[in-house]
């Protein structure tokens, strides 16, 4: 997986095991919340490897895009402005049925 | 309409103030539909999903104490509804597709397949829409357990402990569930950058 860093000197059992510790840890190693004895044997280990760095960083541009996505709630709103009106509506209805029973 | 604070928003729902009602929508309103639409994916579930919470909300609203806890609550609210819509249509396997179908190949085996980067996006414009739009569609196909923590975590910006809070999990599991949907959306981008399309999943 890596190019001629001690990942290589792993058994093949012990590269399986690295990899499926780094891919479950991963939103973490993007995240900067990992411990820092992780980060460390991973950046020893994969520093350089292509894959682990495509991960990472698509994995990050998913992130971004997913925060991008939380920024953009009113335009998801506005393609369901009807139905955003008729829900608006129905609940301020039972709400006033609500109060007014309430007085009753 | 100035925006109230959550504060002078809980005063007004505790006193029956004129206007609240419109202030906590001008406020929430957006947000909340929002995540209905997430969740739900359709827009008359979203719809019927939206008028439950507000008014479940609105009117919770006057018992809560401490004007800090109103968001995290608001979601507490929003996503029960969001997942008891879910369950009272089970039934229906048309809905959401498991995350095993989401896994990228070889995930399994600690093996690496799909290693395309396409992790320099554009800054703007259509195509950096288009991966929203992709992104969006992912969301809404994940599994409801898991999409309710992503949505909350990383579309609503919802800390991992107030997520949990939210929906009453412990943090490591809410950080399992966040890390595989992050992971399965990921893929799914690639499929979309691949060409295949977010929803082609085999």
């Amino acid at each position: 997986m890596s190019q001629g860093s001690d990942f290589d000197g792993l058994s093949r059992e012990d590269r399986i095991a690295l990899c499926q510790e780094v891919m479950e840890n991963l939103s973490e190693l993007v995240e900067g919340t990992a411990p820092a004895d992780f980060c460390e044997k991973v950046e020893t280990m994969l520093g350089s490897c292509q894959p682990y760095l495509v991960y990472k960083d698509t994995l990050a541009a998913t992130l971004d895009l997913l925060k991008e996505c939380g920024g953009n709630s009113d335009t998801v709103t506005r393609s369901g402005a009807e139905s955003y009106a008729r829900g608006v509506a129905r609940a301020r209805e039972a709400l006033m049925k609500r109060r007014k029973e309430e007085k009753e | 309409m100035a925006a109230w604070s959550d504060e002078r928003l809980l005063d007004a729902a505790k006193n029956h103030e004129p206007g609240a009602f419109d202030a906590f929508v001008e406020r929430y309103g957006g947000r909340l539909f929002a995540f209905g639409l997430r969740m739900c994916g359709h827009r008359e579930d979203a719809e019927d999903v939206f008028q439950d919470t507000l008014l479940k909300a609105f009117t919770g609203l006057a018992a809560l104490r401490e004007p800090g806890a109103v968001r995290t609550w608001l979601f507490r609210v929003a996503a029960n509804q969001c997942l008891m819509k879910r369950r009272s249509e089970k039934s229906d396997p048309s809905r959401g597709i498991s995350l095993e179908q989401l896994k990228p190949p070889g995930w399994d085996e600690g093996r690496p397949v799909d290693i395309a980067d396409w992790s320099d996006m554009p800054e703007d414009g259509a195509r950096r829409g288009e991966l929203r739009a992709a992104l969006e569609h992912a969301i809404v196909d994940l599994p409801a357990d898991y999409k309710v923590v992503v949505v909350l975590r990383d579309v609503e910006g919802l800390t991992t402990e107030e997520t949990a809070e939210v929906l009453g999990l412990r943090v490591p599991a809410v950080k399992m569930r966040l890390h595989r949907a992050r992971m399965a959306l990921r893929g799914q981008l690639s499929r979309f950058h691949a060409g295949g399309g977010p929803a082609s999943v085999a």
